[in-house]
């Protein structure tokens, strides 16, 4: 008998740790406006090498969307908000969509970058 | 560190001098006013709020015979690499690719065409002047954050400089001949005090 993980599992998922997000389709809907929708975001510590043996310390840092909530599923180039959800206010901001990785199971994980001002 | 401890040619090596002459012109650049960090070490894992940065990280040195190996004195070339990098942040990524191209032209322009880098590198007073003779490498790269992985949108210009110069380790002499003192002994095997005897001293100039 086969498992429906989406139903079973993600939309689980999605209800207990799904936090609010703003999708702008910059390049998956060019022109349209922006649509809320939900997400589980989550920033793990990761150390970038650098050059000369030094290190960054950073965050990889994602965004698991249920496929099956979305018409349009958001691609690279999208930006995303992260909105305030009771007290949680970690992570928000605004993100660029860099990476999109789709599980083969009803989800799909998208890895975000910060926006921020330039520098210089 | 933004501010340099200043070192010495008496108890530090010409490379650190080097590194910290190109270190310090590099924060005088244009490119490099709004630069919030300036390292020359690679002991302290950098932060978000650090950027941008620059630093000039000292690589391997080789030091390779100046001349016989055998013959004379230790006389070295010194081939010392410098890892410059310049960290920036930029989510649109050909204006990445442009400013971390316009760090390693403002390099080239600012530290080549400086005659008193090649001359006389050194940052702070030394002993005597610290001539670079050649640069005789230069490769850089553009990375992109982790290939993706990493939150933050940064973009690193890695540069790698290698700068020869010489040295050379003449022996300390510490019983140096200061004092010759001669008396004659005149005929040999004869009576010496039949003959008026010669008895001086040389004293030899010192530099």
């Amino acid at each position: 008998m086969t498992i429906d993980f989406n139903a079973t599992v993600l939309q689980a998922a999605q209800d207990t740790f799904g936090r609010p997000v703003t999708i702008f389709p910059i390049r998956s809907q060019p022109g349209m406006p922006p649509y809320t929708a939900r997400g589980i975001f989550k920033s793990d510590s990761i150390t970038v090498q650098m050059e000369g043996g030094a290190a960054y310390s950073d965050a990889y840092t994602t965004l698991d969307v249920r496929d099956s909530e979305l018409v349009v599923q958001p691609t690279t180039m999208d930006q995303i908000t992260i909105g305030i959800v009771q007290e949680i206010t970690s992570g928000l901001g605004q993100y660029e969509v860099h990476d999109v990785l789709h599980d083969g199971q009803g989800g799909t994980k998208l890895v975000l970058k910060r926006i921020l001002p330039a520098a210089p | 560190m933004n501010a340099l401890t200043p070192i010495s040619d008496l108890t530090n090596s010409y490379t650190l001098l080097i590194r910290d002459g190109a270190l310090a012109r590099l924060k005088k650049l244009p490119f490099f006013t709004g630069f919030k960090t300036f390292r020359r070490s690679p002991m302290h894992v950098m932060q978000g709020d650090e950027m941008p940065l620059a630093a000039v990280f000292l690589l391997p040195e080789m030091m390779e015979p100046d001349g016989d190996a055998n013959a004379g004195e230790p006389r070295f070339i010194h081939s010392a690499q410098f890892g410059f990098s310049i960290v920036i942040i930029n989510n649109d990524d050909d204006t990445q690719e442009n400013e971390l191209d316009a760090a390693f032209w403002s390099i080239m322009n600012g530290l080549l065409t400086d005659a008193s880098f090649l001359i006389n590198c050194s940052p702070y007073p030394t002993s005597q002047p610290i001539k670079i003779e050649g640069i005789t490498r230069i490769s850089r790269q553009h990375v992109y954050g982790t290939i993706g992985k990493s939150e933050t949108p940064i973009a690193e210009l890695r540069m790698q400089m290698t700068i020869t110069y010489r040295t050379n380790w003449p022996p300390v002499v510490k019983d140096d001949l200061k004092v010759i003192h001669v008396k004659t002994a005149f005929p040999i095997e004869g009576d010496t005090a039949s003959t008026l005897q010669v008895e001086t001293e040389y004293d030899i100039p010192q530099n």
